[in-house]
């Protein structure tokens, strides 16, 4: 079997990558992260958001929460913050958050250094200390039971649940059986098919949480509105899905067969190995953002319509549940498992082939996704007001 | 390459694997009688494979995917003019 490789970080983890961070933790230092992502190019990793002040104290603590469990996923081998100084958000918790994790971690701000210029300044020579220490770091041998994927679907249609999803599925049975972890989360397209999810929870305790997550999204879900399309997006119509209960069913075929050890927040580490269910949001970008959050290395991302979106910091495996999308996005699609419904490959094969992608992917070949540069990021709006699906 | 699928022997409709055409008959190992589609099915959309009348479940992979808001015959397409989600709504305002 091929060896792999990676980054042994100081918690323990591996990363599969060892890219360099700037992050603002608040909407204001967007301009400052530009100016370094022009400077800089390809050696940093760049993400630019409207996050980091609200009156808002449950957004506050879960922008806090994630831009910290974030930056400090293994694949970031040094992060730098750059704050404005008067955000709503506390730049010293995420900083200190990430300290545990990494030693590589620094932070400016706008208002200490005296403005736009003076704060690009002031980066610079952070920026290219930690440049150099990165450079020097080697990659180690690990194993499968180092690694926790990410699974993902999105822009689906009545094929995912039929081919890819499953196909992902038995991938992740895999990766289980062999000591590593998976995350399975969209507890909105949990809906229809929780029953079982619950019966798969190793113990009660885990279900109660489950059921908790699960209460919760049907409850927004319902203030939503009455127009009962809602819950599934006008592509899925189109491509011949129509209820929730129908996507949920064929969504859940991508966490596999195996128990689920363990039921964490939204972007919360796994404490257990083995198949984790993660409360997350149905929607793409959060949803990826979410899981590098709670540590995925990589993840896959089921699509029958076909998405570039990517992560900025996780290498994301865009997987086609049809051929025909496979040839139409040859340049976004890493595996195709079409040839499951063409008759070609049975979901066994598609899967072990998608398994050895998977350990090329670790050592470092680059997904679709990290060639075109697809590094969206989002958080899910969690608020006293605010209710996002 | 199979023209349909039926996931599980509960389900009382197929989905379609390429466009079948009007007067299409479907045969299958899981079916007791043919059916015959009514009308054209798109690839990856749903037939029902029985009668079903406005109220029924629809089933699929073995389990009831929503509610039938309109008569079915079967052979006809089964979607968002004749089916609809029975979730996210009991609970409105808890």
């Amino acid at each position: 079997m091929q060896k792999i490789t990676g980054y042994k970080r100081k918690d323990g983890r591996f990363g599969i990558r060892n890219h360099l961070l700037v992050l603002p933790v608040v909407v204001c230092a967007n301009t400052v992260v530009d100016a370094l992502a022009r400077l800089y190019g390809d050696k940093i990793i760049t993400v630019t958001h409207p996050y980091g002040c609200t009156f808002d104290n449950i957004s506050n603590k879960e922008f806090e929460d994630t831009m910290a469990g974030f930056a400090s996923n293994p694949n970031v081998g040094a992060v730098l913050l750059v704050g404005l100084g008067c955000e709503t958000v506390d730049i010293k918790r995420i900083f200190a958050t990430i300290k545990e994790r990494n030693d590589l971690v620094a932070y400016v701000s706008i208002q200490d250094e005296g403005g736009t210029r003076k704060t690009i300044e002031a980066a610079k020579p952070i920026i290219d200390s930690f440049l150099d220490k990165l450079g020097s770091r080697q990659r180690e041998p690990m194993q499968v039971s180092d690694l926790l994927i990410g699974t993902e679907c999105g822009a689906s249609d009545s094929y995912s649940g039929l081919s890819a999803n499953p196909v992902l599925g038995l991938l992740v049975d895999r990766t289980v059986d062999e000591g590593g972890s998976a995350f399975l989360t969209e507890v909105t397209e949990f809906i229809g098919a929780e029953q079982n999810l619950l019966d798969r929870c190793v113990n009660q305790t885990e279900r109660d949480k489950l059921q908790a997550y699960l209460n919760e999204t049907e409850r927004n879900l319902a203030r939503v509105g009455s127009n009962e399309l809602r819950d599934i997006a006008p592509g899925n119509i189109a491509g011949g899905l129509t209820t929730l209960e129908e996507k949920s069913l064929g969504c859940i075929k991508k966490g596999g067969s195996r128990p689920i050890v363990e039921v964490v927040g939204h972007g919360e580490i796994p404490r257990k190995k083995g198949l984790v269910v993660m409360d997350g949001p149905g929607q793409d970008v959060e949803s990826l953002v979410a899981l590098a959050t709670g540590g995925a290395q990589l993840s896959f991302f089921t699509t029958g319509r076909g998405t570039p979106a990517g992560n900025p910091i996780m290498p994301v495996v865009k997987v086609s549940s049809n051929t025909t999308i496979a040839q139409r996005y040859p340049d976004d699609i890493d595996i195709n498992t079409g040839t499951v419904i063409d008759g070609t490959e049975t979901l066994r094969q598609a899967a072990d082939r998608m398994y050895d992608f998977m350990l090329e992917i670790v050592n470092g070949e680059e997904t679709k996704c990290e060639k075109n540069h697809c590094r969206e990021f989002a958080i899910r709006r969690r608020g006293k007001d605010v209710c996002i699906l | 390459m199979n023209p349909f699928i039926i996931l599980d022997k509960k389900d009382n409709v197929a989905t379609a694997l390429m466009e079948l055409p009007v007067g299409f008959v479907m045969e299958s190992s899981q079916l007791p009688v043919k059916v015959v589609c009514t009308q054209a099915i798109p690839k990856g959309h749903k037939v029902a494979l029985v009668s079903l009348q406005a109220g029924d479940k629809a089933i699929k992979y073995g389990t009831p995917i929503g509610r039938m808001t309109r008569d079915a015959e079967a052979g006809s397409l089964v979607h968002v003019h004749n089916l609809t989600s029975c979730r996210g709504k009991e609970k409105a305002g808890g």
